[in-house]
């Protein structure tokens, strides 16, 4: 077990696409770390190059106290999880374990001991003898677990573990991976493109775009105060509100009439204004309630989702998502929104970055 | 009913066409336990008689030749026995298909998982020798083989045929849809590339391996041109040559002992036939499904 520091990591394609643009992140000892970010952003090429699999531009990766930018991938002492599992197709399940311990020659007992244990943690015991094709997705997926415990690796790293499996069965395994990961106490990057999965499983959120690091945080904080424009509307579903409004006089105009006092000082003149769906509350019209500010809304579009509703509509001239309990009552006729200055986001409207 | 009827028909016309495909086989074989005098008399015959035993263990030992006996005289002349060829026969063959898997495996993993300078011009240039089969390079080839003294060897026959274009095709083809995670697996499992090829390449091309080892054989059990340029040895004959035979004693104006050439032919079918049932199930699935 080990700490993980990546140190202006650049990666360069020979075609001149730049994936990483000089990543600076360190993860604890036996942190379980997230690199979320949309498809392109870079983070499987991180990801690859922690495990050795593409070379490193420019930087340092630092696994312990040892560099590993250069390293074989079998000699970095580390472990990965495939997104399409890269079981063997024709060793069974127990030579698929073992595999790895047998390249490395240790001794039969050892290796039989090893590959008993994880087949206990994750409940193979019965399938050791089968092959993959065997195995529905779920089993596969903890065999390709199996293999990168039974290493008893420095560190595990996980791409889109969870992407080939159905809803149900993803929801199951996230528990699953997480508990492992605890008890193992062994550090972890997971690789998703899926915010619900990391932050389920963070301790830390690493959000990535364009191959930069928008924020490291826990998932409350980047949830709660993103630190740029893209993580507040990448994180959260239904995602953020943001409109164009312009500020005077410690207040924002969200149009003709329409003033918010703010709770900080703003120097911009123009900013983008944040505020989550379920922080807005939609009320029959000329309804008050101490510390929070009432807008106009005309709904435009309800979707029932089961335990809440989305309420598209309009606040002036921006597009606004509410998102309410489904047991309150929707108002019937002129509706307002009701929300608490202090949950309001700003964010410069040029570096996106939040103010 | 009218499905039945159907059924019926159908039926029918697979059997007439079995039997319409197996009947020369079938004259063949019935025809080769009969005796030469019997088949020179009353024709070729379409069922069994009672001189097997005679015909081919005298056949496959060399102690009749494809000619007539005519009248105990000996000084005629008496090819090996076609117990040889077919040692011989399955020399090439094996070694044919063998070799040529190796050769093209090994080509083909080069190909696929290594990345050196013009390696996919090498592929191409391998590509281009398909328009160089053997008829348009003999002559060079002969002579090589000639210099090198492999004349009339079974290296000679078949180390000079061995590199396969089509089948390094193949295997490229097939290498190319193994995805690229096992090797990445393999690579953190601590497998280098001859343990990658050998562990876990070489057990998933399985089907692969027989599909090509069957194509493979027959074309190496039914090569003609170059065994008879390269071995002038009666002891390097193979089954083909055998059964070429057959013409040149009819040229010479002799008649052949027609119940041990319908015999060798038989001989001659053997084999490749036995391959192509065993292996069938690997076959098709080697060509028609890629299992991952």
């Amino acid at each position: 077990m080990a700490k993980l520091e990546l140190t202006s990591v650049v990666k360069t394609y020979p075609n001149g696409h730049e994936a990483a643009k000089g990543v600076n992140v360190t993860i604890e000892d036996g942190e379980f770390a997230v690199f979320v970010g949309p498809s392109g952003c870079g983070k499987s090429t991180l990801l690859r190059m922690i495990a050795g699999l593409e070379t490193v531009t420019d930087g340092e990766i630092r696994l312990g106290d040892r560099v590993i930018n250069t390293l074989e991938p079998a000699d970095r002492d580390i472990a990965m999880v495939f997104q399409n599992y890269a079981l063997y197709p024709h060793m069974t399940v127990r030579k698929n374990l073992a595999y790895g311990l047998i390249n490395r020659r240790f001794s039969k007992e050892e290796i039989e001991k090893r590959v008993q244990e994880a087949a206990r943690l994750l409940q193979l015991e019965e399938y050791l003898d089968r092959r993959p094709q065997q195995l529905s997705g779920g089993q596969r997926q903890r065999v390709a677990m199996g293999r990168a415990i039974v290493r008893e690796p420095e560190a595990f790293l996980f791409d889109e573990p969870l992407s080939n499996l159905d809803a149900k069965l993803r929801t199951q395994m996230r528990l699953e991976i997480k508990r492992l990961q605890k008890r193992l106490g062994v550090t972890a990057v997971y690789v998703t493109h899926d915010q619900v999965e990391a932050m389920t499983m963070a301790d830390r959120i690493v959000v990535l775009n364009h191959g930069r690091i928008e924020q490291v945080g826990t998932p409350h904080e980047v949830y709660h105060k993103p630190a740029s424009l893209f993580v507040a509307s990448f994180i959260g579903s239904p995602s953020m509100n943001l409109m164009d409004v312009s500020v005077g006089n410690g207040q924002a105009l969200f149009g003709e009439g329409l003033m918010v006092p703010l709770s900080q000082t703003v120097s911009q003149s123009e900013v983008k204004l944040g505020v989550r769906p379920e922080r807005l509350s939609l009320e029959a019209a000329g309804t008050t309630a101490e510390g929070r500010v009432s807008l106009p809304f005309s709904v435009n579009l309800v979707e029932e989702l089961g335990a809440n509703r989305l309420i598209y509509g309009q606040i002036g001239e921006h597009s606004v998502t509410v998102s309410q309990n489904s047991d309150l009552p929707l108002p019937s006729g002129e509706a307002v929104v009701l929300f608490d200055p202090a949950d309001i986001h700003l964010f410069d409207s040029q570096s996106g970055n939040r103010i | 009913m009218y499905n039945k009827h159907k059924t019926i028909l159908n039926h029918v016309i697979l059997i007439l066409g079995i039997v319409f495909l197996m009947l020369p086989i079938w004259i063949a074989f019935a025809s080769s336990t009969h005796t030469a005098e019997h088949i020179a008399r009353e024709g070729v015959q379409f069922w069994l008689g009672d001189n097997f035993w005679g015909t081919y263990s005298g056949l496959l030992s060399g102690e009749s030749g494809l000619f007539a006996e005519t009248d105990g005289n000996s000084d005629q002349v008496k090819g090996v026995g076609a117990g040889i060829m077919l040692k011989n026969s399955i020399i090439l063959g094996l070694g044919f298909a063998i070799g040529k898997i190796i050769i093209s495996m090994t080509a083909a993993y080069a190909i696929v998982y290594f990345r050196f300078p013009l390696g996919n011009f090498f592929f191409w240039i391998i590509f281009l020798t398909l328009l160089l089969p053997l008829e348009v390079r003999i002559i060079p080839s002969y002579e090589i083989v000639a210099q090198l003294g492999l004349l009339n060897s079974y290296t000679g026959l078949i180390l000079p045929l061995i590199a396969s274009a089509t089948a390094t095709f193949f295997f490229r083809q097939y290498y190319k849809s193994i995805p690229d995670e096992l090797l990445e697996a393999a690579r953190l499992d601590n497998a280098g590339p001859l343990r990658f090829f050998w562990d876990i390449l070489v057990p998933l091309s399985r089907t692969m391996i027989a599909a090509i080892f069957i194509i493979m054989f027959v074309v190496g059990w039914n090569q003609y041109l170059w065994p008879i340029l390269m071995t002038t040895d009666e002891n390097l004959y193979t089954l083909l040559l055998g059964i070429k035979n057959v013409v040149n004693v009819l040229e010479e104006g002799k008649i052949p002992a027609f119940n041990r050439a319908f015999a060798l032919s038989i001989i001659a079918m053997l084999p490749p036939v036995m391959i192509v049932i065993f292996f069938q199930r690997w076959f098709i699935k080697g060509l028609v499904e890629t299992e991952k």
